[in-house]
């Protein structure tokens, strides 16, 4: 009789949702084509700010040094390499669909891709310029000034140098993944395996964070739910393992990050904020035992790692990412 | 003060305020704009949705939190816009920057709460995803058998954990708690029931947070603010709208006002244009009448002064009178001497031929020299006129002239030169001779009037031929004549003599005169005496026919 009881309660449990859920049949949606439209000449001077060094004050680091755009947009260490080699804080996200986000930083403590330029051009660790030098150097070349006076009024300013590289980035997504092309309604694009690990995917709880356009990257989440992540791995926190509570000083906020995206993961190695998980498998199994609180076979981390890898989408340089034309 | 720059100032002035009205009624009917109204809808709209979305991921195991990402960026959108500059002039009110900033504080707590709320929200639906998976697994796999402590415990997790789910009454939660008890009292345990319990307390904490953030959130007083916002903001444009009206009256009076004013104007500038009109016709005919008038008193002026030339003749000639009849008395006195001399000495007897005869020639040519005054007087007295320049013998007008008055000038003592070089003596003349005559007896006689008190008088007559010109002059022992007087001394009417001795028309008829015979008459001042020229050229021009005087 209880069973009977239980059979119905979960029947009416999920008679209820299809009433109640999102029209759309998945938490996760495909990602549109192509950025937003943007002027193709900002676009191009973004691009080449991206890629410019004279944005550090030593001349050696550009934003491409740590997002790599064919690398996934980030590097693959564990802490990225700023100015005069010194290490960073943090495990570089990738810029890769990142105007997705909707904040910036592993903490969320920029709103827009234009906020966030300014933390990393004058962290002493990252770029280390100041505004004032960069507006030299930029004003100083042969061909800057003219292309910012064409495509804004004021010229070269630290706005327009701003949201010049944010239009850049903004046009970063990568589209028509194989599970945007199975989300999309073409079933065989991926495999049984990796279906299987999309609905344990689901039915783990990973969905609960990791949903949306971006697989990610639209709330925020404490890190270690369902276990002491931070007391387990033994290393002293620092600051940039506070998370959130950096930025809001409430309690409540400790070792809270932003969840981060799963698009193109198999190309960000290694991860966490930390950087201390080096494979995929090994980033499942540490989020399942302290978000889900759940311990993972081998073989179902195998299929959800497979599940993963079905996100890498089209590098918007290239055609393809490398790893990503094995399915065609 | 000048009319138009009056008219120049109030135009400006009613322009300038004209101009000032208009953009302080537009601004007040900006404030009374659709588009903040608008606005206040979106921000309304999206909190709905909001609120609707999060019901929607709270009960449901699966789902996007783009929605509401979309939804929370919406509402902060708006909440920026309200108090971003391009909305500024819509609410610059105290009270709605008040309720503004009321409403933004409060989205910040329920945006908060949203944050957390999706983050206890999907460890709820992570902790339901294994309890379903759990329980659908047990309701699977289970055969009908005695059950060990362990699959009771986990059965009773299980159902526990989805009534309170279901319902969270304070009984449920009871219920719970006890299973959970029930659960770490067990000695044994499985790897599920571990997992189990893990979560059922997950469970417990979260689902009462999550029931705790959404009626905070529910609760929030966004949805009040921006009800109130809404009304105040009505209440806000409607007041503008009608300081609004209110200026565009003050606009459409200085309209009027100006309007009546240029009409006012237009009018007076059209009346004055009428009356130039009126005293233009007047005037033309006023010109035409003084025309005709100045002609007829052109015609008078010219009638008068042939009249008044033959006036000045006959006044010359009673002045000359006096001077005839002592040129005649005198030798009137001489006949009447000798035939008294005759006759005394016929009455005695005493008749001696030769001294007869001589007394005879004496008074034959004394008689003579009386005939021939009368005869100069006949010639003087010829209406000038009509008659038609003459060939005339220069010295005969001179002398026939003089003769008038040398007599005159010898009894007052005032001696009379006469100078004639020898070519002059043949010269001929075309001219009136009357009135050349007339002219020099004028200067001689105005010459004699002007040296009365002189002690040493004189008068000299020169005349010159100059091949093509005559030269008659007329000088005196008079010092000139002063300078201020000389320009109108030609002038009709202007005389120094007492007044009842000279017409003042003397000189000005001379002139006339002279003029009329293409000469000219002037003052030489290069003379150290009071000296007048005739300057008259011997042919006149246009006759041809030169007809010798009888």
């Amino acid at each position: 009789m209880p069973r009977l009881l239980i059979s119905l309660i979960i029947a009416s449990f999920f008679a209820v949702e299809p009433a109640l859920a999102d029209p759309l049949s998945e938490p996760i949606q495909s990602l549109p084509a192509g950025g937003p439209a943007s002027n193709p000449e900002t676009l191009k001077l973004g691009e080449d700010l991206f890629n410019d060094t004279r944005l550090s004050k030593t001349g050696t680091v550009s934003c491409s040094s740590c997002h790599n755009l064919q690398q996934g947009g980030a590097d693959s260490l564990k802490k990225s390499v700023g100015i005069n080699g010194s290490i960073g804080e943090i495990n570089a996200p990738t810029v890769f669909s990142s105007g997705f986000n909707f904040r910036q930083f592993w903490n969320g403590r920029a709103r827009t891709l234009e906020d966030q330029i300014e933390s990393p051009i004058q962290n002493p660790k990252e770029m280390g310029s100041e505004w004032t030098d960069v507006l030299t150097k930029l004003n100083a070349d042969s061909a800057y000034p003219r292309r910012f006076n064409s495509l804004y009024r004021d010229g070269i300013t630290k706005e327009n140098v701003k949201n010049a590289i944010a239009t850049f980035e903004r046009s970063l997504v990568t589209p028509n993944s194989r599970f945007d092309q199975f989300l999309r309604g073409d079933t065989s694009a991926i495999s049984a395996l990796e279906k299987l690990g999309y609905q344990r995917f689901k039915n783990f709880g990973c969905v609960a964070c990791h949903q949306g356009v971006n697989v990610g990257g639209n709330m925020f989440q404490t890190m270690g739910v369902m276990g002491n992540y931070f007391a387990d791995r033994g290393a002293p926190d620092s600051e940039a393992d506070q998370g959130r509570f950096a930025v809001t000083k409430n309690q409540m906020d400790m070792h809270v990050f932003r969840v981060p995206s799963l698009r193109n993961v198999e190309l960000t190695a290694p991860y966490f904020h930390d950087g201390s998980a080096a494979t995929l498998g090994e980033a499942v199994s540490t989020m399942a035992k302290y978000q889900l609180g759940r311990k993972l076979s081998r073989e179902e981390i195998d299929s959800i790692v497979g599940f993963l890898k079905t996100l890498t989408g089209q590098n918007p340089l290239r055609n393809r990412l490398k790893v990503g034309d094995r399915s065609k | 003060m000048n009319r138009h720059i009056v008219f120049l100032l109030i135009s400006t002035l009613g322009c300038c305020l004209a101009v000032a009205f208009y953009f302080i009624s537009e601004r007040q009917l900006t404030k009374g704009s659709l588009e903040a109204t608008k606005l206040i809808l979106t921000a309304e709209q999206a909190d709905d949705l909001l609120e609707r979305d999060l019901l929607k991921s709270k009960d449901s195991l699966l789902g996007s939190y783009d929605r509401i990402v979309e939804d929370e960026n919406a509402e902060e959108k708006v909440c920026s816009d309200l108090k971003g500059p391009a909305y500024s002039i819509y609410f610059s009110s105290p009270q709605l920057e008040i309720l503004i900033h009321s409403y933004c504080e409060a989205l910040e707590t329920k945006i908060h709460n949203v944050e957390l709320f999706k983050s206890r929200n999907a460890v709820l639906r992570n902790s339901l995803h294994l309890i379903h998976a759990l329980s659908v697994h047990e309701f699977k796999t289970t055969p009908p058998q005695p059950q060990s402590p362990i699959a009771t415990a986990q059965e009773s997790l299980i159902n526990s954990s989805l009534a309170f789910l279901l319902v969270s009454t304070p009984e449920a939660e009871v219920k719970l708690r006890q299973a959970l008890e029930n659960a770490t009292k067990l000695k044994q345990s499985s790897d599920d029931l571990a997992s189990i319990s893990l979560h059922a307390m997950q469970l417990l904490k979260v689902k009462k947070e999550i029931d705790g953030l959404t009626s905070q959130i529910l609760a929030s007083e966004t949805g009040i603010f921006l009800d109130r916002l809404n009304e105040t903001y009505l209440d806000y444009s409607r007041e503008s709208n009608e300081r609004a009206s209110r200026f565009r009256a003050g606009l459409l009076g200085i309209f009027l006002t100006l309007f009546l004013f240029t009409v006012y104007c237009i009018f007076s500038l059209w009346r004055a244009g009428q009356d130039l009109l009126e005293a233009n016709s007047g005037l033309e005919q006023k010109i035409q009448e003084r025309t005709r008038l100045v002609q007829e008193s052109q015609r008078k002026i010219l009638e008068q002064q042939e009249a008044l030339i033959t006036s000045s003749k006959m006044s010359a000639l009673g002045e000359m009178a006096g001077g005839v009849a002592h040129e005649i008395n005198n030798p009137l006195a001489i006949i009447t001497m000798r035939i008294e001399q005759m006759q005394d000495c016929l009455e005695e007897d005493r008749f001696d031929k030769a001294q007869f005869l001589n007394r005879l020639a004496i008074v034959k040519k004394t008689a003579g020299r009386i005939a021939k005054i009368v005869s100069g007087l006949r010639f003087f007295a010829r209406e000038g006129r009509e008659g038609m320049a003459q060939v005339t013998k220069a010295c005969s007008i001179v002398e026939e002239t003089l003769g008038f008055c040398q007599e005159r000038f010898a009894s007052h003592g005032v001696h009379l030169k006469i100078v004639k070089d020898k070519t002059f003596m043949e010269a001929a003349i075309q001219c009136r001779s009357v009135e050349i005559s007339q002219v020099l007896l004028n200067l001689l006689n105005n010459a004699f009037d002007a040296i009365e008190k002189e002690t040493e008088k004189w008068i000299e007559v020169k005349a010159t031929d100059l091949d093509e010109f005559i030269e008659i002059s007329v000088t005196d022992c008079g010092k000139g004549i002063p300078k201020e007087i000389q320009d109108r001394i030609m002038t009709p009417f202007f005389t120094t003599k007492p007044i009842g001795q000279g017409t003042g028309l003397g000189l000005s008829i001379s002139k006339g005169i002279v003029e009329g015979h293409h000469g000219k008459f002037f003052i030489d001042n290069t003379s150290r005496n009071t000296k007048f020229v005739i300057l008259l050229p011997k042919r006149q021009p246009g006759s041809a026919n030169q007809t010798v005087a009888p």
